[in-house]
């Protein structure tokens, strides 16, 4: 007894620092946090002021939130059931720098002791690394404790000529019946009924949350290369050997300076008049629509949307696009990068339907000694600067998204 | 001490005893102050005693296999051979009786019940889930 | 006078028992095998780490494939088990704490395999079988009297599989003699066997 009596003395102070990182890494690694909504994706929770997930909101939110009566806990897991399998919105948010230390150990660490600490994240396929504490490892004794996640990542979706092909509008618009709108939209869809839902027949059942594509938790992110598309390149030789009934051609470029000015083609001086193939396509708007076609005012519903492309006169600069509809119409050179995330479950759930929409088109240009009233000789107006058209769907096909796969790694916590 | 006149010798043995008597109660005062601070070994014991891991293994694995039986990939037979498989791997091994049900698909409710039970003789754990494949 | 005897009894008792404790700390003190340097890795943190590994190994990356823990044990591949579990997790050189002031120290595992099977010899009187098989052998066997600690891990396997000898040999033809093979008593069926890990410090 008496040996154990006088050692435990001496050792009780580091082992109890061990305990409190042990404590916060379970929370930190177990537990999906509070408030959360513990439901299955894709069901419908109805939400209010205390029930929501926690990394749905911003840190100034919350640093509101946990200053009343409420209750926050920094949890990173996916789920209540899935514990070491870490949300990718949940590790953001958690070590944003907005968070004090005070607030870390009232909602994490908790205890009278204002414990020194450092909790940091490495992930072992990017190596990339999260840190949030008080200062670096001290050179004396601190607590410790390591644990191994699974970190789940957000999809993408990548479009170019290249990747999808059948995007490409041309032979569309050499086949009946001829397309002759204005406008041309291409879409992504996200539908609740492949993304929650997996198995055939009567065999479907839920997709676990680690594996989920949610809309509603993860961002969604569309990477739109519209430089394959452009109308300027694809070469068909049959382009001018069909008759034109519609405005819409697209073009073989030496085909049409040999064969403009003939009739029954446009004048050569009218569709681009420095006779300059399109290096850029004019965007008009990027819509929302749910399952019935009707529009979605998605920002305002509380979705974080954000839109970068890529401007063909100041060539590499991205700007922000930050009126998407009604939109003034902007040049897009190549590359268009939407990310949508915190999509309310009022538009996404297992029925919901939600729809990208991307509308281009071009001003139209009076072909002069015609009557632009006349449709006869509207076959100048609205030729189209790009040929992309047709329907994205994101689903967990590895050929249009990339995967939410699960990527290691490691969460350590020093407490001293 | 004063002196070693004879009335004077015993009181060194009180002296002595007194000493004795003394650090008992030095003794006991500081077992009073260990027990207060042999918290953080205790939380570590009681982390090692807690089978966490276990019931978090023994969890994930039914939830699987209730899976496996809604995608159609197990048979009857097959399923009650692979509860035979955890039980007697889980008494064997972990020294854990672990027995599970996993109920009929209900179509109306979108679920079914799954029940578990584990007891390694110093932990019991219950659990009735309602799955929803 | 007495009274100032008697306080002088009890200030000398006070001074003797507190020798006696003194000399009973320093004795025993002298003789403890307490070592700083060893708290942060006790056993708990040991076992934590180790059901993590195991179970991050048997948590499938996406929808479409397998845990790296399943395919290990379906191919019975033990280089792969101990590349992945000792090499990229356990020993990871991405450990934060390894940066700064903290070294790690070598861990030995040893993984085996059990499998539950019936034995039909006695076919009135069949019974349940626990067998083990070794999945990755330690560097260093173990001497019987360092402190380890278990963990272990229940993993799916479709059926008895003896054929893939991808990982084992990458370059093909392979001779099938030559892969490693689960043990002739694995019944060909869907079954549940278990990982048991043993670590020690070396």
């Amino acid at each position: 007894m008496v040996p154990s009596l006088l050692v435990g003395l001496q050792r009780s102070t580091a082992i109890d620092y061990d305990a409190v990182a042990y404590r916060t890494a379970v929370i930190l690694t177990e537990d999906p946090g509070e408030p959360s909504i513990s439901a299955l994706p894709g069901v419908y929770v109805p939400t209010d002021a205390t029930r929501f997930q926690w990394d749905s909101k911003t840190p100034s939110f919350l640093k509101n939130f946990m200053q009343g009566s409420s209750a926050l806990r920094f949890g990173l897991t996916v789920s209540r059931d899935s514990p070491n399998i870490l949300s990718q919105r949940k590790i953001n948010l958690f070590f944003d720098p907005a968070f004090t230390a005070e607030e870390i150990r009232q909602c994490l660490i908790y205890g009278e002791i204002p414990y020194g600490y450092n909790i940091t994240l490495t992930r072992l396929d990017t190596q990339e690394v999260f840190t949030n504490g008080t200062g670096p490892y001290p050179e004396g004794r601190y607590g410790y404790i390591r644990r191994y996640v699974k970190i789940k990542n957000y999809t993408s979706a990548t479009v170019t000529n290249e990747t999808h092909p059948g995007f490409n509008a041309t032979t569309q618009y050499l086949t009946p019946p001829f397309d002759n709108s204005q406008y041309q939209t291409f879409r992504v869809a996200l539908d609740g009924l492949w993304l929650y839902w997996d198995g055939t027949g009567s065999r479907k059942y839920l997709v676990s949350t680690p594996y989920v594509i949610d809309p509603t938790q993860d961002n969604i992110t569309v990477n739109l290369g519209l430089e394959g598309f452009l109308n300027n390149s694809h070469v068909n030789p049959n382009a001018f050997t069909q008759e034109l009934p519609n405005p819409k051609v697209y073009f073989d470029w030496d085909a049409w300076r040999a064969n403009c000015d003939q009739p029954g083609t446009p004048p050569c001086s009218v569709l681009y008049p420095q006779d300059i193939p399109p290096n850029y396509a004019t965007l008009r708007s990027i819509e929302f629509r749910d399952r019935s076609d009707n529009p979605i005012d998605l920002i305002t519903a509380g979705a974080k949307v954000t839109v970068s492309y890529h401007d063909p006169d100041t060539a590499d600069t991205m700007l922000p696009l930050t009126d998407l509809d009604p939109p003034s119409p902007v040049r897009v050179g190549n590359w268009i990068n939407l990310t949508i995330g915190n999509v309310p479950q009022d538009y996404m759930e297992q029925n919901k339907r939600m729809d990208i929409v991307y509308t281009f088109g071009e001003d139209p240009v009076v072909n002069p000694g015609v009557d632009p009233g006349d449709p006869a000789d509207d076959i100048s107006l609205y030729i189209p600067r790009t040929l992309i058209s047709g329907t994205l769907r994101y689903d967990y096909n590895p050929a249009n998204v990339t995967q939410p796969a699960l990527a290691p790694g490691i969460l350590e916590v020093a407490i001293w | 001490m004063e002196g070693l006149s004879p009335e004077r010798k015993e009181e060194g043995q009180w002296i002595v005893l007194m000493g004795f008597l003394v650090s008992i109660g030095i003794f006991f005062l500081a077992l009073i102050l260990s027990q207060s601070t042999i918290v953080g070994q205790t939380t570590a014991e009681g982390v090692l005693e807690f089978p966490k891991n276990d019931l978090q293994d023994v969890r994930a694995e039914i939830m699987d296999i209730t899976k496996e039986k809604s995608m159609g990939a197990l048979t009857q037979m097959q399923e009650n051979r692979v509860m035979e498989d955890i039980q007697n791997l889980s008494l064997y091994r972990k020294s854990a009786l672990v027995e599970y049900r996993i109920g009929d698909w209900d179509p109306g409710a979108g679920n079914r019940i799954v029940t578990i039970h584990y007891n390694n003789g110093v932990f019991e754990y219950d659990e009735t889930a309602s799955v929803r494949y | 006078m007495v009274n100032s005897d008697a306080q002088l009894y009890t200030m000398e008792g006070i001074a003797a028992g507190v020798i006696m404790i003194l000399t009973a700390y320093l004795v025993l003190g002298s003789t403890s095998v307490y070592t700083p340097g060893d708290t942060h890795i006790t056993d708990m943190q040991l076992e934590q780490v180790g059901a993590d590994v195991l179970k991050i190994m048997d948590t499938p990356p996406d929808l479409n494939n397998a845990s790296e823990l399943e395919k290990i044990v379906a191919t019975n591949d033990g280089a792969r088990f101990h590349q992945l579990f000792w090499e990229t997790y356990l020993m990871s050189g991405e450990i934060a704490a390894q940066k700064t002031t903290r070294t790690g120290s070598s861990i030995i595992t040893n993984a085996t395999v059990y499998y539950h099977y019936t034995d039909a010899s006695d076919p009135l009187n069949p019974q349940p079988v626990i067998q083990g098989y070794q999945l990755s052998k330690p560097l260093i066997p173990y001497s019987g009297s360092e402190p380890g600690v278990r963990v272990t891990r229940y993993v799916n396997v479709t059926a008895r599989n003896t054929t893939d000898c991808s990982s084992c040999c990458p370059i093909p033809p392979c001779d099938p003699a030559l892969c490693p093979k689960m043990p002739a008593t694995v019944e060909d069926r869907p079954q549940v066997m278990l990982v048991e890990v043993f670590m020690w410090k070396a």
